[in-house]
């Protein structure tokens, strides 16, 4: 843990040297007339070249879970080190005030933090397609993931996905903010750990463990609850896009007791998957995506494809609740029972009873 | 036999064809004289119905305008002063497209047509140059045999557009002589010359215009006057005369005294 | 070579390229049991992939590519300019606009028979525009810069249309739109398309004629009993109906037409009219050849096959470009 302490020590030391000391940042404007050159681009300019590059930032790679963050490292965590020089104003209730710019923190912020911790949530927290607790989502204030709305908020903390906002989030760092980032969660198996981490930022690690622990059990008895011959299923999203091995898709169909056919076909990540293929290895269940949207595209319609509905004793369906596995978080557990009940649905377990809830 | 009353054209809103009336007989060619911009031009895409005119034209007793495109191609052809060689067709091909309006959908050739090709090519000297592509030739060869494809069409009346200019002086005669053979078959032709020589000696008739008007009608001799050439071309030109006809040999441009001093 | 020999070598060229086209895909089928499929039906795996997906891909590439390979060799007649071309001179790209106005905006729904009749109108326009600049002033400058400048116009109201679609996909769209693509069309795109081509392609196959005549320039097509308003509606009308159509369902491809025109005319007597079967065969060829480079080109996944035929045309184009210049400028 020293060595790194130095590290950031000294990078935030830089930071003071060649800037503003962060304590004053804030108050800065163009108006004092006393701003360098360097800090006036810094200040002025790049927000509103990062509020372009947001718009697009944002926006997905391709295929279902789009407009989600993914991969990436963990960062250094040394809030305390931070909270030292950065000597913003510490909240009433003691605990740290989280700013969320990204879809996936907002839910894990929301599921842990006490009232009054929120400062803001990313609006797309509240797009049902892509947010499970977007209801909860209504009554926080939100954010478009600008540096400039962090500045004017002066959270004691910033969390957001590794991948989505880069730019914004160097930017911040850069000025002194502590910026938690977090990886897009691969598998299952990583909920738990993001959620007590989730926990330790907000100082509310009881109540993580809680969440967690919940989430771990539930898991198991899903798994536990899995009997019979496994039916073969694929998600095929806009464009073709399916969720091969190594993907949250692909852990949470195994856990439901399904076969993902894209894995075992060798394909990986979310990437296309050939409507032949689809048609030629007839899996049992194909679950396609809800529209983002309304308005149309042509990548709705690779979903209506002829040859697609034209493939009997296959079970299309959405299944999963929308927004469910957008994100790692524990709500992704609603979208492993849904899918064990399908399974179930179409390889009924030899003995009696619902095994599952 | 092509005749037009009170012929006049509008060209953006400008009057290039002022109330022209003429009659141009078979077995003879008529040459249009007149400096540039004095309408030539016009007058003969106007007398081939490619633009609009007001007056009346008729051929062979039919009014032009109540032709279909194809009819009207039977009886007019028309060589246009600009010309145009898109593809490296060859001269058989080009001059081939002249038989067009004679020729059905499938548009083959009968031996008809093709015996009327090779006479348009022998008359304007091409028919060595047949398999070579057009686009390749000189200038000169591209004119002769442009006016061949037009001479192939075989319509009773052909309006020639400048077909001489940029022609060697021999090539220049070839032109001529070959246009005379067609009226010596009976065709109406028309040709606009500005070379006054040429058209003095290889035209029956001359029609001299200025700014869209016909300010002269008649033989050669009786048109083409020192006195109308320096009214029309405002040049001094000296005039003579050998067993061939007339030889008209522009020396200076018209203008004052000296106009008068020099005249004969 | 005699017209006949090259109409059967393109013929049997565009033959073996469909059937091709048929028995290539991810989908291991072997090439009897996938023709046998596709005529006479069989398990329902194979029956589904080889009707529903790899016949309307192949007719899809046959159609269009022969709309395409036409309609260069009509433009390139007509404006009497070997660099014409409905990608080249935006006419294709308009049509792509045409498409994304109507289909995104959802006037007619998320309807797919929405998209021809935005491509059509937009082709309409680009056609139009073309020939009052460039047949006006027909040199081949004005007609390649208004080419650049219509197509230009077009990509980029084409990105802007899509970038307002609140559908977050749309954007990923404008690569379709811009460098058509063959993938995963279906029989409905066909049905669409069909008639729509194969009445502009008949009216551009009637133009022949006139396109010989006007060889001779426009006074010279007129002296020979050509129709030119005629020519000129038939032209307009049947390349917006051809290129159009197959715009809406494939997105702009381009070069098609520019390519095959010039390979193919050192082989016929050089008449415009003798160009316009082998260019339609011809285009079908070169796209469906085209379409499956695009497929195995890449192991994941597939190219768009416009970037395939813009990698052939694009060198070509350039080429021409430098073979012609004096005649340019």
């Amino acid at each position: 843990m020293l060595p790194r302490m130095n590290r950031l020590k000294g990078m935030v030391a830089k930071v003071r040297l060649s800037f503003a000391p962060s304590s004053v940042l804030p108050d800065i404007s163009p108006a004092r007339g006393e701003i360098k050159p360097a800090v006036q681009s810094a200040l002025l300019l790049q927000p509103s070249r990062l509020a372009r590059t947001v718009a697009t930032a944002d926006l997905p790679p391709c295929g279902g879970d789009v407009r989600q963050d993914r991969g990436g490292q963990r960062r250094a965590y040394a809030a305390a080190i931070f909270v030292l020089y950065a000597a913003l104003p510490a909240n009433a209730a003691d605990l740290p005030r989280v700013m969320s710019l990204n879809v996936c923190t907002d839910q894990l912020a929301m599921t842990l933090a006490a009232p009054g911790q929120i400062v803001s949530i990313s609006n797309l927290a509240s797009d049902p397609g892509l947010s499970f607790m977007h209801e909860e989502a209504a009554t926080y204030p939100k954010n478009r993931g600008l540096a400039e709305e962090v500045f004017l908020a002066r959270p004691d903390v910033v969390v957001t996905g590794t991948y989505s906002l880069h730019n914004t989030t160097d930017l911040l760092k850069h000025l002194g903010f502590h910026v938690e980032e977090f990886a897009y969660s691969q598998t299952l198996d990583t909920i738990p750990s993001e959620i007590r981490r989730m926990g330790e930022i907000l100082h509310r690690e009881a109540k993580a463990d809680e969440v967690a622990t919940r989430f771990e059990s539930g898991l198991a008895a899903v798994k536990a609850s899995v009997c019979g011959p496994a039916p073969t299923a694929i998600v095929y999203g806009q464009n073709g896009i399916t969720q091969g091995a190594g993907t949250l898709g692909d852990s949470v169909m195994r856990a439901a007791g399904l076969k993902n056919l894209a894995a075992e076909l060798g394909y990986a990540g979310m990437v296309p998957f050939p409507l032949e293929l689809l048609i030629e290895h007839r899996p049992d269940i194909v679950i396609l995506p809800r529209q983002l949207s309304t308005a149309p595209s042509l990548a709705d319609l690779t979903l209506k494809d002829p040859a697609l509905r034209a493939l009997k004793g296959t079970r299309f369906g959405h299944f999963v609740p929308e927004g469910a596995w957008s994100c790692g978080g524990p709500f992704v557990l609603e979208a492993v029972k849904a899918l064990a009940k399908v399974r179930q649905q179409v390889s009924p377990c030899p003995s009696s009873g619902a095994p599952t809830q | 036999m092509i005749e037009a009353r009170n012929l006049s054209v509008d060209l953006s809103s400008r009057r290039v064809v002022s109330g022209i009336s003429l009659g141009l007989v078979p077995g003879t060619i008529t040459g249009v004289l007149g400096p540039n911009g004095a309408g030539k031009s016009t007058l003969m895409r106007a007398l081939a119905g490619q633009i609009a005119s007001t007056g009346s034209i008729a051929v062979d007793g039919r009014e032009l305008a109540s032709l279909s495109f194809a009819e009207r191609a039977r009886l007019v052809a028309h060589l246009p002063q600009a010309r145009i060689i898109s593809w490296p067709l060859t001269v058989r091909d080009l001059v081939g497209l002249g038989r067009m309006p004679w020729q059905g959908v499938s548009r083959a050739f009968s031996n008809g047509d093709r015996a009327l090709c090779t006479e348009a090519m022998e008359m304007m000297d091409v028919a060595g140059l047949a398999e070579r592509p057009a686009t390749e030739l000189s200038g000169g060869e591209q004119a002769r045999v442009l006016a061949a494809r037009a001479i192939a069409q075989d319509t009773p009346v052909l309006l020639a557009d400048e077909p001489a200019s940029g022609l060697d002086p021999a090539h220049q005669m070839t032109m001529m002589a070959g246009l005379r053979k067609l009226a010596a078959k009976g065709r109406t032709l028309l040709v606009s010359l500005h070379d006054l020589t040429l058209a003095a000696r290889w035209c029956d008739r001359i029609l001299l215009m200025k700014e869209g008007r016909l300010v002269a009608e008649g033989a050669p001799a009786d048109v083409l006057t020192a006195e109308r050439l320096g009214e029309v071309f405002g040049i001094l030109a000296h005039i003579d005369h050998d067993a061939g006809g007339m030889i008209l040999a522009p020396v200076a441009l018209a203008g004052g005294t000296a106009h008068r001093e020099a005249r004969p | 070579m005699t017209p006949l020999r090259l109409n059967l070598a393109l013929a049997a060229l565009t033959a073996v390229l469909f059937v091709l086209s048929l028995l290539i895909g991810p989908a291991h089928l072997g090439p009897v049991a996938s023709i046998r499929a596709l005529v006479a039906g069989g398990d329902e795996a194979t029956r589904i992939i080889m009707r529903e997906i790899r016949l309307p891909r192949a007719l899809l590439g046959l159609m269009v590519g022969a709309s395409l390979g036409l309609s260069g060799a009509v433009l390139q007649g007509f404006l009497r300019n070997p660099l014409a071309e409905p990608g080249i001179v935006g006419v294709s790209a308009m049509a792509s606009l045409g498409a994304v106005i109507m289909f995104y905006s959802g006037l007619a729904g998320a309807s797919l028979y929405a998209l021809p009749a935005g491509a059509l109108a937009g082709a309409f326009l680009a056609v139009i525009v073309l020939l009052a600049i460039a047949a006006r002033h027909g040199s081949t400058l004005t007609l390649i810069l208004s080419g650049v400048a219509l197509s230009s116009l077009a990509a980029a109201l084409t990105s802007l249309a899509l970038n307002l679609s609140p559908n977050p996909f749309a954007s990923y769209e404008i690569i379709f739109w811009l460098l058509g693509s063959l993938k995963d069309r279906s029989m409905t795109h066909v049905a669409i398309a069909l008639p729509l081509i194969a009445a502009g392609g008949a009216l551009l196959a009637t133009t022949g004629r006139a396109l010989d005549a006007f060889s001779l320039g426009e006074e010279g097509a007129e002296s020979l009993g050509i129709d030119r308003r005629r020519t000129r509606l038939f032209v307009i009308v049947g390349t917006a109906l051809a290129v159009g159509a197959g715009t809406a369902v494939t997105g702009a491809i381009s070069f098609v037409g520019l390519v095959v025109p010039h390979m193919l005319r050192p082989l016929t007597n050089r008449m415009p009219s003798s160009l316009l079967l082998p260019s339609a065969m011809g285009g079908a060829a070169l796209l469906l050849a085209a379409d499956i480079v695009a497929r195995t080109a890449v192991r994941a996944g597939e190219l768009n096959v416009g970037v395939v035929t813009a990698l052939i045309g694009a060198p070509f184009f350039l080429w021409l470009i430098v073979r012609s210049r004096r005649e340019i400028f």
